[in-house]
């Protein structure tokens, strides 16, 4: 016996939409570069959904699905690696009737400071996702897996990231004894051996993980399952066992997400 | 300091530091702690031996040994100051100066600086009551270079009304011109001079980076402290007006009297 589901896109579209907000969030630690520096980060993100458009046979594109994300990272960064060498020189001073008395010199090292920075956005993405039958444990699931590796795009983010390690660093730099008037050399030192390319190559690989292994849960369903309960001695409860599951993308009048299952 | 020199005694001056750091860290505003970017200077006007030790600052008043030396020489009278500097370091966790015995003439200036940053501050405490610089006394000095900028209020510690204000202007230097600008303002030292319980000027303006030398020519065992260092312990809020500056003037005793005076 065979039963057969069909849905339309606008109700592909709020089947997928429930799926992916049921998602958990996901989380993430590691480390990696940012330019020249080596950062330890936190990373949690949610999804919101996009546009659905069922492509046959078997595609599921979502359009512009949000990728919301939340990173903490700190890095070290070596300062003398940014600044000039400096010392404080001798200073003589003549006192009156007395004569002239110098001061030492001392030449500064400049100090590793350990940045901490916290950013949140979202970034859009379109990625096509295929569509996965499995029986694990007992259990029918049919799920739409993601396809290769979509690229993010940050665009603003960057320059938005920038600023907040910019941000982030200005107030810790001020805190670093005689760096007063180093301390514009100093930021725009570090800004620049980071730059856009440090930014991407450190949230890339740390948010494409979120959306390249997605798996959003269109299908689940129990091997057998209690249909109907039992009435009586004589009436007891009907089970349903599922023998076989198939799902494909028709496009006749309209796309359609199809469900088959064969039933015994 | 008095006039028991010669008032051209500009001979050369070693640089008694001439060293470098190994970290950062820089010290507060207080001469009873002598640490990284301090010095403490002392003068010796009478002949004799003096025996001192170098111990953690704060701790002058448990020492039980004087370990080194300076043995005044008498001098003819007519020669100029000389500076002899002395480098201290910390070895296994004593302070160490790089001259354990040290002759020098009367009249001579002795100082002590730490070039090892992050090293604690220490004291230099004498045998004799006006050799010591956990409480400034006579014909001895305490510089300081100021790493941020800001009003640094400086009292003392001891409780005399003597007091002052630093003000360190924050330049932010953005052309070679501009560096090359700051580097000499740095290279230049300003003068406090204190004698009688008064501080001359009480107020200095300078930039971040820059000396100032504390020159006590007389004091009754005085600190030079930042106010915000004896928060809950002395409350002393920064004066409004630095109260040395509106005392009377001092007496009409010249420096080498006071000193020899009190000596």
């Amino acid at each position: 016996m065979d039963i057969t589901a069909a849905i339309d896109e606008p109700a592909a579209n709020q089947l997928l939409g429930t799926a992916m907000g049921l998602l958990p969030t996901q989380t993430t630690s590691g480390s990696g570069s940012l330019g020249p520096f080596i950062a330890s980060y936190n990373a949690s993100a949610t999804l919101s959904p996009g546009m659905v458009d069922l492509i046959a046979p078997g595609t599921i594109r979502i359009v512009d699905f949000r990728l919301d994300w939340n990173l903490g990272f700190s890095f070290g960064i070596d300062l003398s690696s940014f600044l000039p060498d400096f010392c404080i020189p001798q200073v003589c001073i003549d006192i009156p009737c007395v004569g002239t008395v110098c001061t030492p010199s001392f030449c500064i090292d400049w100090p590793t400071i350990s940045v901490p920075v916290s950013f949140s956005d979202f970034v859009k993405v379109t990625a096509d996702f295929g569509l996965s039958v499995t029986q694990t444990a007992g259990v029918w699931r049919v799920e739409a897996v993601v396809q290769g590796i979509p690229n993010l795009q940050f665009g603003l983010t960057t320059a938005a990231l920038l600023a907040a390690i910019t941000a982030a660093v200005t107030p810790l730099l001020l805190a670093v004894p005689f760096i007063g008037p180093f301390l514009a050399i100093a930021v725009d030192a570090i800004i620049l051996a980071i730059g856009i390319a440090g930014v991407t190559g450190l949230l890339g690989p740390i948010l494409t993980p979120f959306v390249s292994g997605l798996k959003i849960p269109v299908y689940d369903q129990p091997v057998t399952f209690q249909a109907l309960a039992a009435a009586g001695p004589a009436d007891p409860a009907v089970f349903v066992t599922i023998d076989a599951v198939a799902v494909e993308i028709t496009s006749t009048d309209e796309d359609e997400l199809v469900l088959s299952i064969d039933i015994s | 300091m008095s006039c028991n020199c010669n008032c051209n005694c500009n001979g050369p001056c070693t640089d008694p530091g001439g060293t470098h750091g190994n970290t950062w860290l820089t010290s507060a505003l207080d001469s009873r702690s002598i640490g990284f970017g301090d010095a403490f200077g002392q003068r010796f006007m009478r002949p004799g031996t003096y025996r001192y030790g170098i111990v953690p600052a704060g701790t002058g008043a448990m020492i039980d040994a004087w370990p080194f030396t300076i043995d005044v020489e008498k001098a003819d009278g007519s020669s100029a100051m000389e500076q002899h500097n002395v480098v201290v370091t910390r070895v296994e966790g004593r302070f160490e100066p790089d001259v354990a015995a040290l002759t020098i003439r009367e009249g001579d200036l002795v100082v002590w600086a730490c070039p090892q940053a992050g090293s604690g501050g220490f004291e230099v405490r004498g045998d004799k009551a006006f050799f010591g610089s956990g409480r400034l006394t006579n014909e001895c000095g305490y510089s300081h270079a100021f790493a941020t900028p800001g009003d640094h209020h400086w009292v003392d510690a001891f409780g005399s009304d003597l007091g002052g204000v630093v003000h360190v202007e924050d330049i932010r230097p953005t052309t070679p011109e501009e560096f090359a600008r700051w580097r000499k303002r740095v290279a230049t030292g300003t003068l406090v001079l204190i004698a009688d319980g008064k501080a001359e000027p009480a107020e200095v303006r300078i930039v971040t980076g820059q000396t100032v030398f504390f020159a006590i020519v007389t004091g009754d065992g005085i600190s030079i402290t930042d106010h915000r260092l004896l928060a809950g312990r002395t409350p002393q809020p920064p004066p409004s007006k630095p109260a040395s500056a509106t005392k009377r003037p001092a007496a009409k005793r010249t420096p080498a009297k006071r000193a020899a005076a009190r000596r």
